[in-house]
């Protein structure tokens, strides 16, 4: 149960974390990899497809481009997507301060 | 990299014609990425095996096509509460009506005996309760298409609270105890009605009146079928005496509700056992007009199972109920 909890609290989060990770151009491959180094492993099979959905909604943007001798998508946070994220991390912030606060009265 | 274009050509087997090259090249390029920081780090090409590690890491070929396919669901989560709801109101309809054509059937029928019946309403009713839900499924997959093409107006969720049925304001009467006269009074209707079942069998003309005289005149005698009737009664009786009494307990006042249904169910057992004999009288001497006694027979066999039915559709009705109070509401919430 705990698992399906877990998934559940991290979809949201992990949406997020993309979109503002993503104000920055990167490909899968090296956004997965920064997440990483942030503390947030997220599996390519979740990032990857969570990318095309974002796209599909207009939050992002992709272009095909050669680097390094080899073809790459880049994903950046679109106009769509930069309003959208103001929005979620406004609502992210007063999530995480009435948590707080709840967390805080139960200690 | 042999095993990587086999790997991608299994997720291709499942991705959609119109965006397979574009996905494929995006997951080419991100493994290849991966397998060459993997490469980077060890300093040499990875073997067979390690590129195998990585795929298998990725995922299963199938799986990973899905998670780029659209969502899809036949009926969302918006409307599924109303499919819900609509199937456990309509099934249940399905049945009753069921079990009320199969019961005409049995009355009219004259050559089905009762297990036959019972047996052709439990095999006949699942097409019924298939159809019923095929066709509610298929509606309410039609509702969704249309809601999601946004043409069907309207909101889900709007309710008027104020059409709320009112406050019920007396508790139901099988959750009020009865008064202590009642129960009191209930006891000794049970002990004379008692009194009267084990008295009435050596006095006929209590049970039957003037219909006593008609049957001496036929020279007939009961068939073996009432004796079991009768103990069967007895036994009955023995426990709707001890049910009475036990309502004067408190503690035993759970008990009661699951013990009804056992005493209902053994009274249409009773009624069963005589609605499925053909022969109720038989002939006690060499005077008696056979023909007449088939007569009789066949018009109290009729009679019988008019009863039964009528019994069973109560029990099923009082069942259904007992299920209902048993099982806690939230419980059926979905």
């Amino acid at each position: 149960m705990f698992d399906s909890l877990r998934l559940e609290l991290r979809r949201g989060c992990l949406i997020l974390a993309v979109l503002a990770q993503l104000r920055d151009e990167h490909y899968g491959y090296t956004l997965r990899k920064a997440l990483a180094d942030e503390g947030l492993a997220i599996e390519e099979s979740t990032l990857y497809p969570l990318l095309r959905r974002l796209e599909t909604q207009g939050l992002l943007t992709s272009e095909w481009r050669e680097e390094e001798k080899r073809n790459k998508r880049f994903y950046r946070l679109s106009k769509d997507g930069e309003a959208v994220l103001e929005l979620l991390l406004a609502e992210w912030n007063g999530i995480n301060e009435s948590l707080h606060k709840i967390l805080k009265h139960e200690k | 990299m042999d095993l990587l274009e086999r790997y991608l050509q299994a997720v291709g087997q499942y991705l959609p014609t119109e965006t397979k090259d574009d996905t494929i090249a995006e997951l080419r390029s991100n493994l290849m990425e991966q397998i060459d920081a993997r490469e980077e780090e060890l300093g040499r090409p990875l073997d067979f095996a390690e590129v195998a590690t990585i795929l298998k890491e990725h995922g299963k070929p199938e799986a990973v096509a899905l998670r780029y396919l659209p969502q899809r669901s036949l009926i969302g989560p918006t409307v599924f509460p109303f499919y819900l709801l609509t199937l456990r109101r309509v099934l249940p309809i399905v049945v009753f009506w069921n079990f009320v054509a199969r019961a005409v059937l049995f009355v009219v029928s004259r050559n089905e005996s009762l297990t036959d019946a019972l047996v052709g309403f439990a095999l006949g009713i699942w097409p019924s309760l298939l159809i019923a839900a095929a066709v509610i499924t298929a509606i309410f997959a039609t509702i969704e298409w249309t809601r999601q093409r946004g043409k069907l107006p309207g909101n889900w969720n709007e309710w008027d609270p104020a059409k709320l049925p009112a406050l019920k304001t007396h508790a139901s009467p099988d959750c009020s105890p009865r008064s202590m006269t009642k129960r009191m009074i209930d006891l000794c209707a049970h002990c004379l009605w008692f009194a009267y079942v084990l008295w009435v069998p050596w006095h006929p003309f209590w049970i039957m009146g003037p219909g006593v005289f008609y049957l001496d005149s036929l020279n007939v005698a009961l068939a073996p079928v009432w004796h079991a009737f009768y103990a069967l009664l007895i036994t009955l009786l023995i426990l709707q005496l001890v049910m009475k009494m036990l309502a004067f307990v408190p503690s035993a006042q759970r008990a009661l509700q699951p013990m009804k249904v056992v005493t209902d169910l053994l009274g249409l057992v009773a009624i069963g056992m005589l609605a499925a004999s053909s022969t109720y009288f038989v002939a006690a001497g060499a005077a008696a007009n056979v023909q007449r006694i088939a007569t009789v027979n066949q018009s109290v066999g009729l009679a019988f199972r008019i009863v039964f039915v009528i019994v069973l559709i109560g029990f099923v009705k009082d069942l259904w109920q007992y299920v209902k109070r048993a099982k806690p509401l939230r419980q059926m919430a979905f």
